[in-house]
C-alpha cells in the first residue's frame, strides 16, 4: 500500500504551494483517477510515488509518503521504482536503444535483476502491451499508439506492484485509447495497483477506475467511487473540469 | 464558383517510404467550408494537410503523382511563401510554431517576412487579438503562456498573414478540455466570419458539430465523405477506428435518433420536443 | 550534482525596467563596445582603474550590482590564475594588476549589457548591425528554445530516474556511458523540435524577401544622447590618458 501522509510540497523558488495536506492511500488491485485543472498538483502527486520528490525535484517538503511502509525519504528512487513504476507523457523522453528489447531492458538492468529474470520478464512485458512481435524494431520506427505502449512496457518490466501514469491518452486516437484501457484493466486483474492522472474523464469514466480523487490547488477537494463524482456537475464544472457526458444529460434530464 | 482547393487523384509516398501515404486522394473544397477530417494515427491526414499549402512537395521530398490545386494555381508552380497567403497551416504542438519571445512579435513575424509595412502590421495584430480575444496576451513572453494560449497565439499569427483557407493538424491533441472546447469556439465563430477552416482531428464531441463536411480517411484513401450527421449515425463507421462521439451512443439510448444531435445542448432539445424516449 | 532547474535561472535574471534598459538598443551596443576597446588602449594601471570607474554610473543605471557581483565570483578562480601568470612572466605587480582590472573592466561591461538588454533587442541589433538574416534567426531561435529544452532535459532526465538509472554511481568513464540514456533522446527531441519549426518558419514565409520590414522600431531619447555623448568623452579622455605614458601604447606585453 502506498501512504501519503499529509503532504504538503513547495517546489524551489516557488512562491506557491504545489501539495496542500494531501492524505490518501493506494492500494493493491484498484485503479485510481487523479483529476483536476491544469496546475491542480495532480503530476507533483505522482512524483511522490517514487521518490522523486523529495530527492530530485528540490523543494520543501512536510508530512511523508510511505511505500509498503518505507519511508521514501529514506529510500533512493531507484529502489522505488521497483515498487512503483512512473510512465509519463512523452515517450521519446525514454528512448535510446537500439531495439524496443533493448529498451525495455534497460530497466530491469539498472535495478539489478539478473539475466534469467530480465529475459522473462521483458517478455512478459512485451506480450502485456501487445508488442512482442515488435521486439527487434528500433524504437523509433513504431507509430504513436505504440511508443505509448512500450513507455509503459519499459516500466511494466521492472515488475512493479504500482503502476503510476502521468496523462496516458493525449494525442491517442480512439483505437490505441481502448488498448490502454485493456493494459490497464489487466493490471488491475493482476493485482497491481494503478494510478493515473488523466483530463480525459469521458475515457476514464468508460475505463471504470475504484476510485476517483479530485484536485484543486494542490487539496484533494473530493474524493469518492467514480458515479459518485462524476455526477457531482456543479463540483466538477467548478473546478474546471468537464464530466462524462451521460453523466450531462442525466443530470440535465432530471432537471428537465 | 470554382472550388477552393482542389486536390486531383494525389498519391505520395515519402522518400524511403515503402509504401504511399496516401493513394488516389481526391477532394474539392469550396470557400465557406468547415471540414473535418476523421481518421486513425498513421492513415495519412497530415499528409493531405501538407498537400494543401506546399509543404508537399516542396519541404518533404517524396515522389508524387496528381496535383494541387490552391485558387487555380498548381501548387509545383508556387512556393509555399507564395501559397502561404491563400493558405495557413497550424500545427499539432504549440511550442514547435512559435519563434520569437513576445506574442506581438509573434504575430508579426510572417507579416514581416512578406515586407508589408510597418502600419499594416500594427493594423493587423490589433484586427487578429480582438478577433480571438486574446487582446491581454499582446505584450506577453512566448515563454509564459500555457499550451492552450500558445496554439491561440499560432492561431491568430497564421490568421494576420489573411490566408483563405485556414487548415488545423489535430490542433487540441496536446491540449486539456478547456483549452480544447475554446479553440474549436474560436474557430467555429471564424468560419462563421467566413474563414474556410480544415481541421484534422480525434476530438469530434467538439469539432462535428461545428462542421459542415466530414471525410474519413484509412490506409491513404478517402474511406467516408459526407455531413458529420450522416456519417457518424451510420453503423460502419467504426470499421475504420474512428468512434463517433459519446453523444451519438446517448441518441441511441434515449431513442433520438432522428434528429441525429452531435452536441450535449442539441440532444437535450431533441429530448425536450418530445421525440419518443425509451430509457431501456 | 545535476541541477538543470538551476542552470536555466542564469537565464532569468530581469530586473525589471531601469534607465538603463531603456535605451535603444544601438547605444547600449556602442556603450558596451566602447568599454571593450577603452582599457585596450593602453596597459597602464591609471588606464584600466580610469574604465572602471567610468562604468560605475553605468552600473547605477542599469542596476546590475548583483550580475557584476555574480559575474566576478565565478571569475574569481581565472583572475587569480592570471595575477600570478602576469606576476611569475614580467616580475611586475603594477602590470599583472592591470590586466587583471582589465579583465574585470570587461566583465563589467558585459555585466551591464546582459542586464539591460533583452534577448529581443539582441536579435534586433543584430539585424541592425546588418547581420546575414539566417544568422540573426538562429540566435533568436535558440534563445527561444533554451527554455524549451532545458524542459525536455529534465524530462528525460525524470524519465530515466525512473526507471532506476543512476548517473553518480560509477568511475569517470563509466559516467561518461552513462550520459547515453539522457544524451541521445536530448539529440532525437532536439532535432524534431527543429524539423517542426522549420516547417513552421516555411508556412510564415520565411526567407520570401530580402525586404524584410519591421514591426519593431527603436526611437533615440534624450538618455540615449546624453550616454552617448558620455561614452564619446571617455574615449577622448582615455587616449589622453594612454599617450602621457608613451611607451605604454596598444597592447604591449613587456615593459
Amino acid at each position: 500500500m502506498i501512504e501519503v501522509d499529509g503532504v504538503t510540497f513547495r517546489y524551489e523558488g516557488s512562491g506557491v504551494n504545489a501539495l496542500r495536506d494531501v492524505s490518501l492511500e493506494l492500494e493493491r488491485g484498484k485503479i485510481y483517477g487523479i483529476v483536476g485543472p491544469n496546475g491542480s498538483g495532480k503530476s507533483t502527486l505522482l512524483r511522490l510515488l517514487n521518490g522523486l520528490i523529495p530527492h530530485f525535484y528540490r523543494g520543501e517538503m512536510k508530512g511523508r509518503v510511505l511505500v509498503d511502509g518505507v519511508d521514501t525519504r529514506e529510500a533512493s528512487v531507484a529502489q522505488l521504482s521497483r515498487k512503483v513504476g512512473l510512465v509519463f507523457q512523452n515517450p521519446e523522453h525514454m528512448f535510446f536503444s537500439e531495439t524496443v528489447y533493448e529498451e525495455v531492458s534497460f530497466g530491469p538492468k539498472s535495478i539489478g535483476m539478473d539475466p534469467e529474470e530480465i529475459r522473462e520478464s521483458v517478455k512478459w512485458a512485451l506480450e502485456e502491451v501487445g508488442l512482442w512481435e515488435l521486439r527487434e524494431r528500433s524504437p523509433w520506427s513504431l507509430s504513436g499508439g505504440e511508443m505509448k505502449r512500450l513507455s509503459i512496457a519499459c516500466i511494466l518490466s521492472m515488475k512493479p506492484e504500482f503502476l503510476a501514469v502521468d496523462e496516458p491518452t493525449i494525442g491517442q486516437d480512439s483505437l490505441s485509447k481502448e488498448s490502454l484501457s485493456q493494459i490497464f484493466k489487466r493490471m488491475r486483474g493482476e493485482g497491481k495497483g494503478v494510478v493515473i492522472v488523466t483530463h480525459d474523464l469521458e475515457w476514464l469514466d468508460e475505463l471504470g477506475p475504484d476510485v476517483v480523487f479530485v484536485l484543486r490547488y494542490g487539496v484533494v477537494i473530493s474524493r469518492g467511487g467514480p458515479r459518485e463524482i462524476f455526477s457531482d456537475i456543479r463540483n466538477l464544472a467548478t473546478n474546471g473540469l468537464i464530466p462524462p457526458y451521460r453523466y450531462i444529460v442525466d443530470s440535465l434530464l432530471e432537471v428537465g | 464558383m470554382a472550388p477552393m482547393l482542389k486536390i486531383e487523384d494525389v498519391t505520395f509516398r515519402y522518400e524511403g517510404s515503402k509504401r504511399p501515404a496516401l493513394s488516389e486522394v481526391s477532394l474539392e473544397i469550396n470557400r465557406g467550408e468547415f471540414l473535418l477530417i476523421a481518421g486513425l494515427s498513421g492513415s495519412g491526414k497530415s499528409t493531405l494537410l501538407r498537400l494543401l499549402n506546399g509543404l508537399i512537395p516542396h519541404f518533404y521530398r517524396g515522389e508524387m503523382k496528381g496535383r494541387v490545386l490552391v485558387d487555380g494555381v498548381d501548387t509545383r508552380e508556387a512556393s509555399v511563401a507564395q501559397l502561404s497567403r491563400k493558405v495557413g497551416l497550424v500545427f499539432q504542438n504549440p511550442d514547435n510554431q512559435i519563434v520569437t519571445l513576445r506574442v506581438d512579435r509573434e504575430i508579426a513575424f510572417g507579416l514581416e517576412n512578406l515586407g508589408l509595412p510597418r502600419e499594416e502590421i500594427i493594423e493587423r495584430i490589433d484586427e487578429v487579438l480582438k478577433k480571438l480575444g486574446i487582446e491581454h496576451l499582446r505584450k506577453r513572453s512566448t515563454a509564459e503562456l500555457s499550451g492552450g494560449e500558445k496554439q491561440l497565439v499560432a492561431i491568430a499569427s497564421v490568421l494576420a498573414m489573411r490566408p483563405d483557407v485556414i487548415v488545423l493538424d489535430e490542433p487540441t491533441s496536446e491540449l486539456d478540455p478547456f483549452s480544447s472546447a475554446r479553440i474549436a469556439k474560436v474557430l467555429g465563430n471564424l468560419n462563421r466570419e467566413g474563414v474556410t477552416v480544415i481541421v484534422a482531428e480525434h476530438r469530434l464531441d467538439l469539432f462535428a458539430p461545428k462542421a459542415s463536411r466530414m471525410i474519413v480517411i484509412s490506409n491513404g484513401r478517402i474511406v467516408r465523405e459526407g455531413h458529420p450527421r450522416e456519417l457518424l449515425y451510420r453503423g460502419d463507421i467504426s470499421l475504420h477506428g474512428v468512434r463517433p462521439p459519446s453523444v451519438v451512443k446517448l441518441a441511441r439510448k434515449y431513442g433520438v435518433v432522428e434528429a441525429r444531435p452531435l452536441a450535449v445542448g442539441e440532444l437535450i432539445v431533441a429530448l425536450r420536443r418530445g421525440v419518443r424516449i425509451d430509457r431501456s | 550534482m545535476l541541477d538543470p532547474m538551476g542552470m536555466v535561472e542564469i537565464f532569468r535574471t530581469q530586473v525589471g525596467e531601469t534607465p538603463y534598459s531603456k535605451l535603444n538598443p544601438l547605444t547600449k551596443f556602442i556603450l558596451f563596445a566602447s568599454f571593450i576597446a577603452l582599457p585596450l588602449i593602453s596597459a597602464s594601471l591609471l588606464m584600466q582603474i580610469f574604465s572602471l570607474v567610468a562604468q560605475i554610473p553605468l552600473i547605477i543605471l542599469s542596476r546590475s550590482e548583483r550580475r557584476v557581483k555574480r559575474s566576478l565570483k565565478a571569475s574569481l578562480l581565472f583572475i587569480v590564475i592570471l595575477v600570478v601568470l602576469n606576476y611569475l612572466t614580467t616580475h611586475s605587480l603594477e602590470f599583472s594588476l592591470a590586466m587583471v582590472l582589465r579583465l574585470v573592466s570587461m566583465i563589467i561591461a558585459s555585466a551591464i549589457f546582459m542586464t539591460g538588454t533583452s534577448p529581443a533587442e539582441i536579435g534586433d541589433l543584430l539585424t541592425k548591425l546588418r547581420i546575414p538574416l539566417q544568422i540573426t534567426f538562429s540566435f533568436v531561435i535558440a534563445l527561444r528554445f533554451i527554455p524549451v529544452l532545458a524542459d525536455d532535459v529534465v524530462m528525460i532526465i525524470t524519465s530515466q530516474v525512473s526507471r532506476g538509472y543512476e548517473l553518480e554511481k560509477g568511475s569517470f568513464l563509466e559516467k561518461v556511458k552513462r550520459l547515453v540514456p539522457i544524451l541521445i533522446p536530448m539529440i532525437i527531441i532536439a532535432i524534431r523540435r527543429g524539423h517542426q519549426l522549420a516547417e513552421a518558419l516555411e508556412t510564415k514565409a520565411f526567407g520570401a524577401t530580402e525586404k524584410r520590414s519591421s514591426y519593431v522600431v527603436y526611437e533615440y531619447g534624450r538618455g540615449d544622447w546624453i550616454l552617448l555623448i558620455y561614452a564619446a568623452i571617455i574615449i577622448v579622455v582615455g587616449l589622453m590618458v594612454g599617450t602621457l605614458t608613451p611607451q605604454f601604447q596598444l597592447l604591449p606585453f613587456r615593459y
